[in-house]
């Protein structure tokens, strides 16, 4: 029965959240052996060293106790284990008398990924101003003042970092192996494309709307921000997030040769600030990822540090695409840089190559 | 935060000694983890207790305990007579804030 409880819990870890954060559990068994039969006794120790790892991750208790008048005392207590496991490792495994002993160390899935005390990294690219023929000055000039804006508003966010990378063109996928034009031209600024971050690019459109009706002119100026969400390290579209904002610009009676022009302040500033709300809620609960920048031996170099959240005694998930099964690795931070962060792999094998992409286990 | 669990040997079910031995742990870490779960969310006690003459006639206790535990680990295991073992769990200081903060969970 046991062993089909971990059959389930197992299979549930690969349906996991897309969103859990990870943490190393250790976890030990013991099974008692029947004859000479090790390979079984094997099996269920191993099995009891799971059970325990996913206790660790979440047990429900329950008890219940009852002292009678006789003084008979009846009590009963059940455990209720729930975990998944991106993975394990045996980290020791021996006979012990007529016991035998399986240690493991295993990625559990964590469903209180926390949402604050971390910060992703957000390139904010290009983002065109498209404004239809006719519209006035003013009008132009409140837009493009309104963008020049736009970082300061955005860098109010709490869960990410922005990065103002306007002058850059829009990402083209290559930026994470150093290889395009724009990681050159923005390390030539010192402003690194944040490979495990995210970009945001887009447009806004100024545009005429207009809403006349029987008796009367009515022209509104209306301004749309589109922008996109990437994700740096796959090139992955994240989101759209489009928000827009109506002014009033022109009103007037059919026949009449008055009009009421309304010179209207234009100010983008709260579209920004939408645009802010709305990063913070797709972003703030993601993982805070990081690119190993550097791997000589065991000994990593991550591009993530304090401004990021980032402290030491932190842990990191490597897992390595393509490999075999537990392809996987743990960094422990030892050193915080600003901007940076090092550690060193905690298993000797496998070996972290550089480019590599990092999640904090938080 | 630590609790300690204790359970008898020679009542658990088992083929052989060393089954039964295993048992006796197991039961143990469950007891110390009810423990732990009564400090960290507190526990239903009921009691009713009658008197006639001057003498105890009906004595009832009962207490109920629900929580839930992550991170409890395991300080020791050891036998503390012939036929009893002993279990020390401990859970770490921010697990215990960070449990405490979630609130009693409610079970279905």
């Amino acid at each position: 029965m046991r062993v089909l409880s971990l059959a389930l819990v197992l299979i549930l870890g690969c349906v996991g959240s897309v969103y859990a954060g990870y943490r190393v559990v250790q976890g030990e068994g013991r099974a008692a052996i029947a004859g000479s039969d090790i390979a079984s006794a094997r099996k269920a120790a191993l099995a009891e060293a799971l059970y325990d790892a996913a206790g660790k991750l979440q047990t429900k208790v329950r008890g219940f106790s009852v002292q009678s008048a006789s003084g008979m005392f009846r009590e009963e207590s059940s455990a209720l284990v729930e975990g998944r496991f991106k993975g394990y490792h045996i980290v020791r495994e021996e006979r012990q008398g007529a016991a035998f002993m399986v240690s493991i160390e295993a990625i559990g899935e964590d469903d209180q990924n926390s949402c604050e005390g971390k910060r992703v990294d957000i390139d904010v690219r290009h983002i065109g101003v498209r404004v239809a023929p006719g519209l006035q000055g003013h009008i132009v000039q409140s837009v493009n003042e309104g963008l020049s804006r736009a970082s300061s508003v955005l860098e109010q966010g709490v869960s990410f970092r922005i990065s103002d990378q306007r002058w850059l063109p829009k990402l083209r996928g290559a930026e994470r192996f150093g290889a395009s034009d724009n990681d050159y031209y923005s390390q030539l600024m010192g402003e690194i494309p944040s490979a495990a971050g995210y970009s945001l690019s887009g447009t806004i459109v100024v545009e005429r709307e207009r809403r006349d009706n029987l008796i009367a002119n009515v022209t509104d100026v209306s301004i749309t921000i589109s922008l996109k969400l990437r994700d740096n390290f796959s090139g992955a579209h994240v989101a759209d997030i489009v928000k827009r904002v109506k002014f009033a610009d022109r009103r007037s009676i059919f026949g009449m040769d008055e009009a009421f022009i309304s010179q209207p302040k234009v100010n983008i500033e709260p579209l920004f600030d939408e645009v802010r709300i709305e990063l913070e809620r797709i972003l703030a609960c993601r993982p805070l990822r990081a690119m190993v920048l550097e791997a000589k031996g065991g000994n990593l170099l991550l591009s993530v540090g304090q401004e990021h959240g980032v402290a030491a005694g932190d842990y990191f998930l490597v897992t390595l695409p393509g490999s075999k099964t537990n392809g996987w690795q743990i960094v422990r931070i030892d050193d915080v840089d600003v901007k940076r962060s090092s550690g060193k792999a905690l298993k000797p094998s496998p070996v972290v190559p550089g480019k590599s992409l990092a999640i904090l286990m938080r | 935060m630590r609790a300690i669990g204790y359970a008898t040997v020679s009542i658990q079910p088992g083929r052989s000694t060393a089954q039964k031995q295993l048992n006796a742990i197991r039961a143990a870490k469950l007891a110390a983890m009810r423990e732990l779960a009564e400090k960290l969310y507190g526990a239903n006690v009921a009691g009713q207790a009658s008197v006639a003459e001057g003498r105890i006639v009906n004595d009832l206790l009962r207490s109920e305990v629900e929580g839930l535990i992550r991170g409890a680990r395991v300080v020791s295991i050891q036998p503390v007579r012939n036929d009893v073992y002993q279990a020390e769990l401990e859970i770490a200081a921010e697990e215990v804030y960070a449990l405490r903060s979630r609130g009693r969970p409610v079970f279905q």
